[in-house]
């Protein structure tokens, strides 16, 4: 299963060999609740939905680093799979506005909640990558019993 | 000529009631049968026309809500949403769209909450329950339904240039 011909032609770096939906399509939560483990609940810094508490809320890098500091994770360097950690990638725009977040799965590939379109596994943080998402400018970790 | 229009009964074939304030022969009524259609009012010489743009608004809110999901449900931040022109387009025809946009929350779903709010004026989410989505959309549709733009016909007339909109009980 894969997303929409439409969809895809948004990510002309996410081709069919290193992605697959898992996910039907729901607004009922969003990226960056998906990469905290949640999937009944948007997380958005913006129009009073949830953001964690005492999280300043903008549409910026830090911001969405402290939201998923208060859980626990630290920035790192690699986004390769290390045993014992769980890692988020985050996506900024290049005019500084925060786009996304991704999840690296156990497998060493990834999660990710396309707003509110479907979930896909990828294989890689670069096929997310261009005008929409941005490129990834943070990588943040915790112990996998987070 | 001061004109107002009272529509009486459901959509698709509403009766019309007319009244001219300042007009001697100041009543007359007409019915709108379904589509782009127009009723003739004759009053005492005066003919007004009105017209039925039900179907041309649903016509340009679908239109320009496809636009809108098509260039921002990839998005996961609200304020990128809501930034889109198709957007603050729908906002701008006025409240005339707000069953179409609480049938297109209902059934596609998406960030129409901070047009709801423009449009209302107010937001009958309770302030525990603005941060979880499921609480705030049943919210805006059980509203939407207690006031009559969902569930009911609502038709959207322009008699003499002038737009009105009415709901039908």
């Amino acid at each position: 299963m894969y997303l929409t011909p439409f969809q895809e032609s948004y990510f002309p770096n996410l081709h069919r060999s290193d992605y697959r939906l898992t996910s039907p399509e729901t607004d009922e939560y969003n990226c960056f609740a998906w990469a905290a483990h949640i999937n009944d609940n948007r997380w958005d810094p913006t129009n009073n939905w949830y953001w964690p508490i005492g999280v300043p809320r903008s549409v910026t890098l830090p911001s969405a680093q402290a939201a998923y500091e208060s859980l626990g994770f630290e920035l790192c360097t690699s986004d390769a799979l290390e045993n014992g950690y769980e890692k988020i990638a985050i996506y900024v725009k290049d005019d500084g506005q925060l786009a996304h977040a991704a999840r690296q799965l156990a497998n060493g590939s990834w999660t990710s909640k396309l707003g509110d379109w479907p979930d896909i596994e990828h294989a890689t943080l670069t096929a997310l990558e261009g005008s929409y998402y941005g490129h990834v400018e943070a990588i943040l970790r915790r112990h996998s019993d987070g | 000529m001061t004109t107002t229009a009272t529509i009486t009964s459901a959509y698709e074939e509403p009766h019309i009631s007319v009244t001219a304030s300042n007009y001697r022969n100041p009543i007359s009524s007409g019915a709108v049968v379904g589509g782009i259609s127009k009723a003739w009012l004759f009053m005492g010489g005066y003919t007004s026309t009105i017209v039925n743009l039900a179907p041309v608004v649903a016509d340009g809110f679908h239109r320009l809500a496809a636009q809108w999901h098509d260039a921002t449900d990839m998005y996961s931040i609200d304020s990128q949403k809501v930034a889109h022109p198709s957007y603050l387009r729908i906002i701008a025809f006025g409240k005339v769209m707000i069953p179409y946009i609480l049938s297109d929350l209902a059934t596609r779903g998406g960030s129409w909450y901070s047009a709801l709010e423009a449009l209302t004026g107010m937001s009958p989410v309770g302030p525990e329950d603005t941060a979880n989505v499921r609480l705030r959309k049943a919210a805006w549709l059980r509203w939407g339904k207690t006031n009559g733009y969902l569930g009911v016909g609502y038709v959207s007339y322009a008699i003499s240039g002038k737009l009105l909109s009415q709901f039908a009980p």
